[in-house]
């Protein structure tokens, strides 16, 4: 007899279709692809093959446009047909890029430091630019462009070309080449979410998926506060009292916002994100790279909670 | 047919559709594919997947309601039915379309004679 398990062809077309849907109220979204998904497993089992079925449903592009037109949905500007994937591309070539300046330019190669030099004489340390000549500079730019032809890969194909680049850039990590394997761990988190958010059954992450990420949110907003607190109890922060203390409240608020799902915290975590990156390029002393690994665990969280925590749909539910 | 007539065709369907479906469930309750099989057959759709955002937004309308029914199996369909709304703006669209189709054939008739 005839298998109820849907044909590769099928999954395909639906989580094409899906792709092209990211922008419609998640409700009516499941409701169209659920809708669909039954007509073509009817279609099957009363006969038709599962090429036939798929080719009667027409083009998923233009069973989303007639979407929108139905539910009243602008087409979407600008974002293109696979709006969560390319911003997670996007966000992952800017951090490639931004990694590309601050291996090449920023970070200073501690060899042949000697081991009485204090931290104010960092300053004579050579950059990886100075020491091995401008060509370091361009390689270390080769993340940033593969991931830009990435976005010419056809829609299709995109998944695997996603997976690939996600366990390449892993690779990279690991491998630690020129010891700044760690720094490229942002743009390896993002790449991987990219092959993940958009192909995802839903959008809109579950409850529980909701919950425990947002828990694990508000620790990573509040974590480095604590440690401040802790330290201030011992008496070894007293000039940045007035800045740390509005810190630590901003730090809060953003938790509370967290806690209660609100689209204008994941911006906050978003701006805080880029903040400690940029504070880890312009001040790069001793805590450069965990400064670095923090800003790019915070800008990921933010992105992660703007796309799936609250989409954009999500508030007209 | 050629491409100027299957635009023309494309236009003209898309405002009738929705009626189209009422008018089919005015009959009996249909679920999706009995539906989209029928509109193929009369040529009035070519995209079956288009369908589905039609009925959803009828649905929200109000002039169908859904419900599941048990098929073979363990499988349930979704079945659509016609609600009195839906039935009342079919008539309507009844009275709209026999005073229009009478307009234009009037009109066309003037012209080619």
């Amino acid at each position: 007899m005839f298998s109820t398990k849907p044909d590769v062809t099928a999954k395909r077309y639906l989580r094409q279709l899906s792709g092209y849907l990211a922008d419609l109220p998640e409700a009516q979204r499941r409701v169209i692809l659920q809708d669909i998904s039954e007509h073509s497993e009817e279609s099957r089992i009363s006969g038709r093959t599962e090429s036939e079925a798929i080719g009667a449903l027409g083009e998923p592009r233009e069973v989303a446009k007639a979407s929108r037109s139905e539910l009243g949905v602008p087409e979407p500007r600008g974002t293109g047909p696979w709006p969560v994937g390319n911003t997670l591309i996007g966000t992952a070539i800017a951090l490639a890029t931004f990694t590309a300046a601050i291996v090449s330019f920023f970070l200073r190669n501690a060899e042949g430091q000697h081991p009485d030099y204090t931290s104010s004489t960092q300053r004579s340390l050579t950059s990886l630019v100075e020491l091995y000549g401008p060509g370091i500079a361009v390689l270390t730019l080769v993340p940033a462009a593969l991931l830009a032809v990435l976005l010419l890969v056809p829609l299709r194909m995109r998944r695997w070309a996603t997976l690939i680049c996600a366990v390449a850039a892993s690779v990279l990590v690991i491998s630690n080449p020129i010891d700044a394997g760690l720094f490229y761990v942002p743009m390896t988190i993002v790449i991987w979410l990219a092959t993940m958010l958009p192909f995802a059954k839903s959008l809109q992450a579950g409850r529980g998926e909701s919950l425990v990420l947002r828990i694990i949110g508000v620790l990573i907003m509040l974590l480095p506060v604590a440690l401040l607190a802790s330290g201030v109890e011992r008496g070894n922060v007293g000039v940045f009292m007035i800045p740390a203390l509005i810190w630590a409240v901003a730090c809060l608020a953003i938790s509370i916002g967290i806690m209660l799902n609100w689209r204008i915290s994941y911006w906050a975590v978003l701006a805080y994100g880029v903040l400690a990156l940029i504070v880890a390029v312009f001040d790069s002393g001793m805590l450069v790279a965990a400064i670095w690994m923090f800003g790019g665990i915070v800008l990921t969280f933010g992105i992660y909670g703007l796309l799936r925590l609250r989409p954009r749909a999500g508030i007209t539910r | 047919m050629n491409l100027n007539a299957e635009k023309i065709a494309t236009n003209l369907r898309k405002g009738v559709l929705e009626y189209c479906v009422l008018a089919l469930l005015s009959e009996r309750d249909m679920y999706g594919l009995e539906i989209a099989n029928q509109l193929v057959e009369l040529e009035l759709t070519a995209s079956e997947g288009s369908l589905y955002p039609l009925l959803a937004r009828m649905k929200d309308a109000g002039s169908v309601r859904t419900r599941w029914e048990q098929a073979d199996g363990s499988r349930s369909r979704k079945y659509y039915a016609i609600t009195d709304n839906g039935k009342e703006s079919l008539e309507l669209f009844g009275s709209v379309w026999g005073q229009l189709s009478n307009q234009v054939d009037g009109l066309l008739g003037g012209h080619h004679v």
